[in-house]
């Protein structure tokens, strides 16, 4: 059967920081069918998708839906059409219940201008019955779990009426029990005549429940047809384009004294939720560390603890010897405590002051940069030039505000700053994403140098399993907040191995575990 | 000195205080409820009260000169909605501009009716009527306290259910607090997050309004350029204190209606007024520090209960 | 749509073009009011541009006023600088007055050694007045809008409580003190008018400003901890100190700027309720992008505004608060960063295409 109900002809979409996010992409989907969208992380995907569901206004293309041309300037527009999106991060009022989240689209009226609640909590009910979805109806929705939290948001759909269902990344948050029931689900949904695009770049889980598929690859659509006619390598060749050569480099190095020591750290967060939950793991001189955790399981609270933009709530970091555990961030960078952070445009750089004030603003304040009160400009013109020149920042000129650079030229200026601050343990927290491949090698070859030239610690996060693998001498998984596995020798393992402990299919024993720390 | 007698009109006048407070606190609630924070309060209340003043004298109708006060809150607050929604103004500044525009524009349009500039008392203005409450005026002591206040000041109490059921118990109160809590939740649903922000806007305008009425129309019977002297603020403040919420916002207000009612009534004894003058606003910034450091400290110590509790 | 030339100078100009846009939209739309209510709206324009330009004295209005606008401009810039809504420029402004006239009064000190001492301590008590928001704001969240703006009301009766409970001259019949000895006084140096020796501290001060800004390390942990303070922080830099002593030299320059006021105009105490310059700080702050070095420029704009108002006040039938609406609006339309924002978006867009179509060739 081929009855077209959507097609996305030439979508393009330029961000106002003139980047090409979406570029001529064509997207054709049949009724009733389970249509995957492929690509890695930043190919366009989402992009696409917001553009559909009217969250992003497109620069060209038309959409099409059952052979009619629609413009859809917002959600509401989508709705109408029969659009119905889940998406990565829920779009549920926490303090809510289950059923005021349900009926918040379309609110059944009582007498006397009031919600009608009886009815309300009737279709939360019937809803779930129907679609095999049962839900508490009076539950906080911050209290529901995960599965429970895509559930809410898939019925919410649903009860708007959607035909098209999108979802974002499902399974990246899912258990495999709750995977497997969201299957079911869609299978379900599909026999009923809803149309569904799965985005994933979970290429086995594609091949298991999609019809057919479309690829994207740096903005551009580069593939689509058949699942059943593909197997994963061939999908993936097709989403990466080339064979990534990550291969690099890394002399064997004896490993140092303890750089740094994390003993029994527990986290909790706003929402008194224990997102890092007692874990104890050890850095040398010289090695590189790799966190593999699914977004949220606690690694970024590490990353933040022991640089100090977080407090621990219970336990220790030791850097060399020294408990840095109650000291200021000034201080840990004085004892040696280098961080790139995730987000390089909150953390990492202040967008509206200058390239070279950007890249001196963790030693201005030294004796080489100023005389008593004032600051010494020359000093620092000639250290923002050094850098710049040594970490190939491209910029017209070093007074403009950082902000104006790309992704990658702000990385790199951040990675200048950081790689030579003296440091003793570099904390890399997704040190490449969303920047060009380029830059991206760029960076982690100088990751791999500091390390084997400087005999610097590293502890690397990363989304990205193929560079964590290839960076990291060494690999720790973590999940829920706990280190559920630790591997020695990182290049003993592959992407299967780490997806299995990263999504909780298996736990190495305690014993294990405890190597992290030695 | 304490008399009976002294304690009831101390009370009454404590309700009667509470009066515009209230009103601005449940005006400023329902911006707050839908994410926005509207310092313009102050300068919402002052226009209003100018614009009833002036309505209710030249229509020589008490409903002219409510529907002027609330035209121009109205117009007013939504402006102010709009630059910062719209138009993307910073909201705090955009809010102090338009408490410094309320103090001139009053003063501009009453210098341009009446050539004066101080208040508009040679103006033939309406006052609401006060409204002695049958059966409980007869009741000693509740009697004085409650009955014979004005109209709008029993509105003021009406408000706050009705502000209530609009917020808890309405399909546009679960927008707002949808907006307020996930505004991109809202809009998945196809909730028109902007219309509903303006929309909380245009009723904060209108509530403030009632209080700025009450102002020119009940408390006093003119207008007078500083008349609304910081009352948007200290309702704002309520507001924050009582973590929006409409009761115990309410209470909070009567309690800073119960300083300043206190202020007033020591100043009859031959003291020095300025220091009592002072006290409403005194006692908000004590207020202030005291609630913001008590809600700080139980967080603290509720995290830690949690990360010690394996 | 638009020339390659024009385009480039829309885009390297485009915010002082946006601030020159929103000058022109507020007074055009003023006049228009203007032309509506008033007798005699040609009159109300003569004196409201040329007006201050008339004689020595109306121009020297426009000077003596720019000094206290430049003082307040200047607490504003510090206040804004590290992204804090501080109010309290108007409290520490107006009890400037009051620690001036206690020490005026009661201190028998020669010349230049009393205004100085004046000045200081008026400068500490603005700087504490602007700390205790600041304070709490950091310490305990509290609301910094409406907990500055309640202190200038507190301010506003222990200023008042000061002048008519313990200084007040009874002969008068208004609310003042007794004049200062000569010797507290600034000196008035041009004939016809009433400008002081103020304006030069006005200058030092502007000059001190920048340089602590721009020039020291001090300053620069202030910028980054306004700019972004969760960077400021992940650099190392104590946020909270950089974000309150900043606080503290702000409200310091306006207990200054209020201290100067009262020995160089005033010459005694009479103030009953705020000056209002607190307003006119923020107005100064936003258009010079918070940089000393353009307070003085914008603060003549504005007082040449307020002087026109006057003039227009005495010379016709429309009031001295005409002022205030357009600078409201002026702030206003200035703060909408939608205001000519599609234009700009437009010539960004044909920017980089001309741009990627060369790159292309």
């Amino acid at each position: 059967m081929s009855d077209n109900v959507l097609l996305m002809d030439k979508m393009t979409k330029v961000y106002p920081n003139g980047f090409v996010a979406n570029k001529d992409v064509t997207l054709s989907v049949n009724r009733g069918e389970i249509h995957a969208l492929l690509g890695e992380n930043g190919a366009g995907k989402t992009t696409l998708m917001k553009m559909l569901f009217g969250f992003e206004r497109a620069d060209g293309g038309r959409i099409l839906i059952d052979g009619k041309e629609v413009k859809i300037k917002n959600a509401l527009e989508a709705i109408h059409l029969g659009i119905g999106m889940v998406h990565q991060h829920f779009m549920l009022v926490p303090s809510m219940t289950v059923t005021e989240n349900l009926i918040l689209g379309d609110i059944p009226k009582g007498s006397m201008f009031t919600i009608d609640s009886k009815k309300a909590v009737e279709t939360c009910i019937e809803l779930g019955k129907k679609y095999n979805m049962v839900l508490d109806p009076n539950m906080k929705a911050m209290d529901l779990s995960v599965g429970g939290k895509q559930k809410l948001e898939i019925l919410k759909a649903l009860l708007l009426g959607a035909k098209i269902l999108i979802l974002d990344e499902p399974t990246a948050v899912l258990t495999p029990q709750e995977t497997k029931e969201l299957f079911e689900t869609l299978k379900i949904l599909a026999k009923d005549g809803h149309t569904i695009i799965f985005i994933s770049h979970k290429l086995d889980e594609v091949i298991q429940i999609c019809d057919r598929y479309t690829i994207l690859r740096r903005g551009k659509q580069v593939g689509s047809g058949d699942v059943a006619k593909e197997t994963p390598s061939s999908l993936s060749a097709m989403m990466v384009g080339r064979e990534i050569d990550l291969d690099m480099h890394k002399d064997e190095v004896k490993f140092g004294e303890k750089v740094l020591e994390v003993k029994d750290l527990v986290f909790v967060n706003d929402f008194d939720k224990r997102v890092v939950n007692g874990i104890d793991f050890a850095i040398h001189a010289g090695q590189i560390l790799g966190i593999a955790a699914v977004e949220g399981n606690g690694q970024n609270e590490v990353a933040e603890i022991i640089t100090g933009l977080k407090k621990a709530s219970v336990g220790e970091v030791i850097l060399a010897g020294t408990s840095i555990t109650n000291k200021t961030i000034r201080d840990r960078r004085e004892l040696g405590v280098a961080y790139i952070p995730e987000d390089r445009m909150v953390d990492g750089c202040a967008s509206s002051v200058s390239i070279k004030d950007n890249l001196v603003a963790d030693r201005f304040f030294k004796p080489k940069f100023s005389k008593n009160f004032f600051i010494d400009q020359k000093a620092i013109e000639s250290e923002a030039d050094r850098l710049i020149k040594e970490f190939q920042v491209m910029c017209m000129d070093k007074g403009n505000n950082v902000g104006a650079l790309s992704g990658g030229n702000i990385q790199k200026v951040i990675v200048a700053r950081e790689f030579t601050s003296d440091a003793k343990l570099v904390v890399a927290n997704q040190p490449t994403r969303g920047i060009d491949v380029g830059a991206a090698e760029y960076i982690r070859h100088r990751l791999v140098d500091i390390s084997r030239q400087e005999g610097v610690g590293v502890l690397l996060v990363s989304a990205d399993l193929t560079e964590l693998l290839t960076v990291s001498d060494s690999l720790m998984v973590m999940v829920d907040g706990k280190i559920t596995a630790y591997f020695e020798d990182a290049s003993k393992v592959d992407e299967y191995m780490i997806g299995e402990y990263m999504l909780g299919v298996k736990k190495q024993s305690e014993e294990e575990i405890g190597g992290a720390a030695r | 000195m304490f008399s009976l007698s002294f304690i009831s009109s101390l009370l009454f006048s404590t309700i009667r205080l509470s009066t515009p407070l209230i009103f601005s606190s449940m005006g400023g609630l329902i911006t707050r409820k839908s994410g926005s924070n509207n310092i313009a309060l102050e300068g919402t209340m002052l226009i209003s009260a100018m614009a009833g003043a002036v309505a209710s004298a030249y229509s020589q109708s008490l409903i002219g000169g409510l529907i002027g006060a609330l035209l121009s809150g109205l117009l007013i607050s939504v402006f102010l909605g709009f630059m910062s929604l719209k138009m993307e103004a910073d909201m705090t500044l955009t809010g102090v501009s338009i408490n410094r525009l309320s103090d001139g524009l009053t003063i501009f349009i009453i210098f341009m009716l009446i050539g004066e500039k101080g208040t508009t008392i040679k103006l033939p203005s309406l006052s609401f009527p006060t409204v002695e409450l049958p059966v409980i005026k007869d009741i000693p002591f509740i009697g004085d306290v409650f009955s014979g206040h004005n109209l709008l000041t029993y509105f003021a109490f009406v408000v706050v259910v009705l502000v209530w059921f609009l917020i808890y118990k309405t399909p546009l109160g679960l927008k707002i607090r949808a907006v307020g809590e996930n505004e991109k939740a809202a809009e998945s649903v196809g909730i028109n997050v902007m219309g509903i922000k303006l929309l909380a806007f245009a009723l904060t305008g209108i509530i403030c309004s009632f209080g700025g009425a009450y102002m020119s129309m009940g408390y006093l019977s003119w207008f007078s350029a500083s008349m609304i002297a910081g009352r948007g603020f200290i309702g704002m403040s309520a507001m924050n204190l009582s973590n929006a919420r409409p009761f115990r916002t309410m209470f909070v207000a009567i309690l800073f209606a119960g300083v300043d009612a206190l202020a007033m009534t020591l100043q009859t004894l031959n003291l020095p007024p300025e220091p009592l003058q002072m006290l409403p606003y005194l006692i908000t910034i004590i207020a202030l520090v005291v609630v913001s450091k008590h809600d700080m400290e139980q967080e603290e110590k509720r995290k830690k209960e949690l990360a010690q509790s394996k | 749509m638009m020339g390659d030339k024009f385009r480039k100078f829309f885009l390297k100009y485009f915010e002082a073009i946006r601030i020159a846009f929103a000058v022109t939209l507020a007074i055009v739309a003023i006049m228009i009011v203007i032309f509506f209510v008033s007798d005699q709206p040609l009159d109300v324009l003569y004196w409201f541009t040329i007006g201050p330009l008339t004689s020595l004295r109306r121009f020297g209005t426009v000077i003596e006023l720019l000094i206290p606008l430049s003082f307040c401009g200047l607490a504003m810039c510090m206040m804004f600088q590290v992204n804090r809504f501080n109010m309290s420029v108007d409290g520490a402004f107006f009890i400037a007055g009051s620690v001036t006239a206690i020490i005026a009064l009661h201190l028998d000190l020669p010349p230049i050694v009393l205004p100085a001492l004046c000045i200081a301590a008026s400068g500490l008590v603005g700087g504490c007045v602007s700390f205790i928001p600041a304070y709490i704001n950091e310490k305990y969240k509290a609301h910094i809008v409406v907990s500055s703006i309640m202190l200038n009301y507190v301010m506003l009766y222990i200023g008042r409580f000061i002048l008519i409970q313990w200084l007040k001259d009874p002969t008068f019949s208004y609310n003042g003190t007794p004049f200062f000895s000569e010797n507290a006084l600034l000196t008035r140096i041009l004939k016809g008018t009433r400008i002081h020796t103020g304006i030069f501290i006005m200058i030092v001060a502007i000059i001190i400003t920048y340089i602590l800004l721009y020039k020291t390390k001090v300053g620069y942990n202030m910028r980054y901890s306004g700019q972004n303070a969760a960077f400021a922080k992940y650099v190392g830099i104590d946020t909270k100190k950089s974000i309150l002593s900043a606080q503290f030299i702000g409200g310091m320059l306006a207990g200054i700027g209020g201290s100067i006021e009262c020995l160089g105009i005033y010459q005694q105490l009479n103030w009953e309720a705020h000056l209002g310059y607190g307003f006119d700080g923020v107005i100064i702050a936003t258009i010079a992008k918070n940089n000393p070095l353009a307070v003085p420029v914008v603060a003549f704009l504005l007082s040449y505004i307020r002087a026109g108002g006057d003039l227009v006040n005495r010379m016709t039938d429309v009031p001295v608060e005409l002022v205030t609406v357009i600078q409201s609006l002026v702030v206003i339309f200035i703060a909408a960063k939608a205001l000519l924002a599609s234009t700009k978006h437009k010539a960004l867009i044909q920017d980089a295409q001309t741009k990627t179509e060369k790159g292309a060739n």
